[in-house]
């Protein structure tokens, strides 16, 4: 009792004291003071939510394995069809609905890519230096003992010519201005010349592993590769949210013929090198931004966002899995991973009797049929063809890049960056100040970034466009030419088989198998018909 | 038999070493970005955050927000995870309020919807004593539209500022409002502070 009345007299005094002194540490900036209230005053609370804590990103990790696990074992080992559509409902629940679509292994390729920062060198310009009596080495130490008031600049030793180097970010950018506009005195009584007058500034692009990847992205990234190595493609099967919600909506799927569904299935690498290229050059996520389903997830988002979302379901009633097939980039990277694997899913677990029923039970158009029959081209025609085709390759590859460094320039125009450069040069060329009639011009106008230092940031990332464009273009075209390689090339096939890329080992073919039918039947205790053992 | 057994038989295939090749290779590179270290990185690592040790969310630098409105309108959520967030240190508690009442003529008139800023009605105005008044956010209304920010900003005090608030953040990889901001206030800032408050307040 005694120790709650000493609270009660210490409390609002402690507060008093607390506000006061916040109150005095402020007063400077502040257009009202902050008045003097009773003591039994107290300031309404603020709570300050925490974000998703640790434990629960394990949680996320542990889950997607065990998906993977259990995803893997119902396709190969129980060929459990019904098993696999409970997981994927599973899936879309948890990574779905609860986890919002993030994160997802899709947009972690965005997270795990290399990167190209930009630097920024500041060297003493000689010139300048000369015209004001001032030496190079003067100049190099005012900008050192000025950037130790900056935590974000680092003095590197690394140059022999430059003062200062750093990564070029937003506080950066900053610094660099607080800087340059410090002035020096000449020698004399010459007026003080700013700082930044004296230097050149370069920027200069370079391409860096990634650093600091959490290793949530990293394992999220990782796990179904990994699985897929193993397995085959049984996280699109159902663990991938994504791949869940159109799989639950195939209710009707039409079969594409073979060139078309080849042809289209080409788009999902031109969409990874898009998002790769730009998530390389700092220009945003592509693959998040056109995310068609997470709108649906988070029961929120821009209207088209919903829209597109709901024309892609509508149209995967008839089209299975459009996004899957055609545009997933993270299937783009599965497909040769899933013809490395180790096991895959079979249509029949036993012997092929070629009986045909399976044919027209995928919907994905992933199932080859035997090809023994007819004769093949004459072989020396079909070396040719293949000495031809080898040829094209580089030749295509060559064209692409040559392609992309000619569409560099436009491409570049997508990063932020460079939009806001381009923008700001605009009006200062029009008339000759940032004036600020745009957003973006004008949110830089009442920026302290230096014109120059936005200008310079701009053409650093048109530099590395022109590196990153061809390469993301001839990726692109090497692509296309491995497609009519592969195409070209005649492999022998006895049965009936699931085509290792394309199979998302949905399992709907298992129900089709006769062989498996009877296996089934087997296992409850009843004979087969004898007539489907007659053909091993 | 599928060719493919019929070859392992005899030891190892192609797609065997390939697969091993790649299961190697995603091994060391996986292990590789783990241990890279997050402190000598760039802008590249402020992006991407911080390897093993902290995770980084999206937080608002209320020193930089111009108030453009984006943050209601561009976040993936409905309504957005941006709230306007009251510093109390700075508060003059002022009668009449630039953040709760329209700065236009005669405004003052009255205590109606007609005369508030705040379109959803976010803000409560509750009497402390003689001519001071509390402004009181109710996050659960506000949109963040940041007028009563840009009112507070331009003719009070700036107690009123703009933050993420994580315990609705989705903190997707892209931020879309960072994606729109036009003064790049938005950066990635450390899990275990994930505020930058304005004042003493905080």
């Amino acid at each position: 009792m005694r120790r709650r009345r000493w609270m009660l007299l210490v409390l609002p005094v402690a507060a008093g004291v607390v506000i006061a002194s916040a109150a005095t540490h402020l007063v400077a900036e502040q257009r009202f003071s902050v008045p003097e209230l009773s003591e039994d005053y107290v300031p309404p609370d603020v709570p300050s939510p925490a974000p998703r804590s640790r434990t629960m990103q394990y949680v996320d990790v542990a889950v997607l394995a065990a998906f993977l696990v259990v995803a893997s074992a119902a396709a190969l080992r129980f060929r459990s069809r019904g098993g696999l559509v409970v997981l994927t409902l599973l899936a879309l629940g948890y990574f779905g609905f609860y986890r919002r679509g993030c994160v997802c292994p899709i947009g972690a390729i965005q997270r795990v890519c290399p990167v190209f920062d930009v630097r920024a060198l500041v060297t003493p310009d000689a010139a300048a230096a000369e015209a004001h009596g001032l030496s190079a080495e003067r100049i190099a130490e005012a900008w050192r003992a000025r950037a130790g008031d900056f935590a974000a600049a680092e003095t590197s030793g690394r140059g022999r010519d430059f003062v200062l180097s750093l990564w070029v970010g937003p506080d950066s950018k900053r610094t660099l201005g607080r800087i340059g506009r410090e002035r020096i005195a000449p020698p004399g009584d010459a007026p003080p010349v700013p700082l930044g007058e004296l230097v050149r500034t370069e920027m200069r692009p370079v391409l860096r592993f990634a650093h600091g990847v959490p290793w949530v992205i990293v394992a999220f990234f990782a796990l179904p590769l990994v699985a897929t190595l193993l397995f085959g493609r049984t996280f699109c099967a159902a663990v991938c949210p994504l791949g869940a919600i159109q799989e639950a909506v195939a209710l009707k799927p039409v079969q594409l013929p073979a060139w078309l569904g080849h042809g289209l299935g080409l788009f999902a690498y031109v969409y990874l090198a898009a998002a790769v290229l730009l998530a390389t050059t700092g220009g945003g996520f592509l693959i998040c931004r056109q995310d068609p389903f997470v709108g649906i997830f988070r029961l929120s988002g821009p209207v088209i966002m919903l829209l597109i979302g709901a024309g892609v379901l509508v149209l995967g009633v008839f089209l299975a899995r459009p996004y899957c097939r055609f545009l997933c980039p993270y299937g783009a990277i599965l497909r040769p991973l899933s013809r490395l694997s180790w096991r895959h899913a079979t249509i029949t677990p036993d012997a092929c009797i070629r009986c045909r029923l399976c044919e027209s039970a995928c919907p994905y158009g992933a199932i080859r049929a035997p090809n023994t029959g007819g004769r093949p081209a004459p072989r020396r025609r079909g070396k040719l063809t293949l000495a031809a085709l080898l040829l094209v390759v580089p030749v295509l590859t060559a064209a692409g890049a040559w392609g992309g460094a000619w569409l560099a320039g436009r491409v570049a125009r997508m990063h932020p960056t460079v939009a806001r450069a381009e923008a700001v040069h605009r009006e200062l060329a029009a008339h000759g100040a940032v004036r600020g009639d745009s957003d973006v011009t004008e949110a830089f106008a009442g920026s302290d970034v230096p014109v120059d230092m936005l200008l310079a940031h701009g053409r650093a990332v048109r530099r590395s466009f022109a590196w990153a464009t061809p390469v993301a273009s001839g990726f692109i075209a090497l692509v296309v030419a491995l497609k009519l390689v592969s195409l070209a090339v005649r492999r022998r096939r006895e049965d009936y088989a699931p085509d290792r890329a394309l199979c998302l080992s949905c399992g709907r073919c298992y129900a089709s198998c006769p062989v498996d039918h009877a296996r089934r039947l087997e296992r409850k205790g009843a004979r087969p018909p004898a007539e489907l053992h007659a053909t091993d | 038999m599928s060719p493919h057994d019929a070859d392992s038989a005899n030891g190892l295939t192609r797609r065997d070493v390939l697969r091993g090749g790649c299961i190697a290779g995603l091994g060391a590179a996986a292990g590789w970005l783990l241990t890279r270290d997050s402190a000598t990185g760039g802008p590249a690592a402020m992006r991407a955050g911080a390897a093993g040790g902290e995770r980084r969310v999206w937080q608002i630098d209320p020193s930089a927000c111009v108030q453009c409105g984006r943050c209601a309108t561009e976040c993936v959520l409905e309504p957005s995870a941006v709230k306007c967030v009251h510093a109390y240190a700075l508060c003059g508690r002022c009668d009449f309020c630039f953040g709760y009442y329209e700065s236009r003529p005669g405004s003052h008139a009255g205590a109606g919807a007609e005369y508030q800023l705040c379109p959803t009605g976010a803000i409560e105005r509750r009497h402390i004593e003689g001519q001071h008044y509390d402004y009181l956010i109710d996050e659960a209304t506000c949109i963040g539209c940041a007028r009563c920010v840009e009112g507070c900003n331009t003719f009070g005090n700036g107690s009123l500022y703009l933050q993420v608030r994580h315990d609705r953040c989705l903190n997707c990889n892209e931020c879309a409002i960072a994606k729109a901001c036009p003064s790049q206030a938005f950066r990635l800032v450390p899990a275990g502070t994930p505020y930058l408050p304005k004042g003493a307040d905080a």
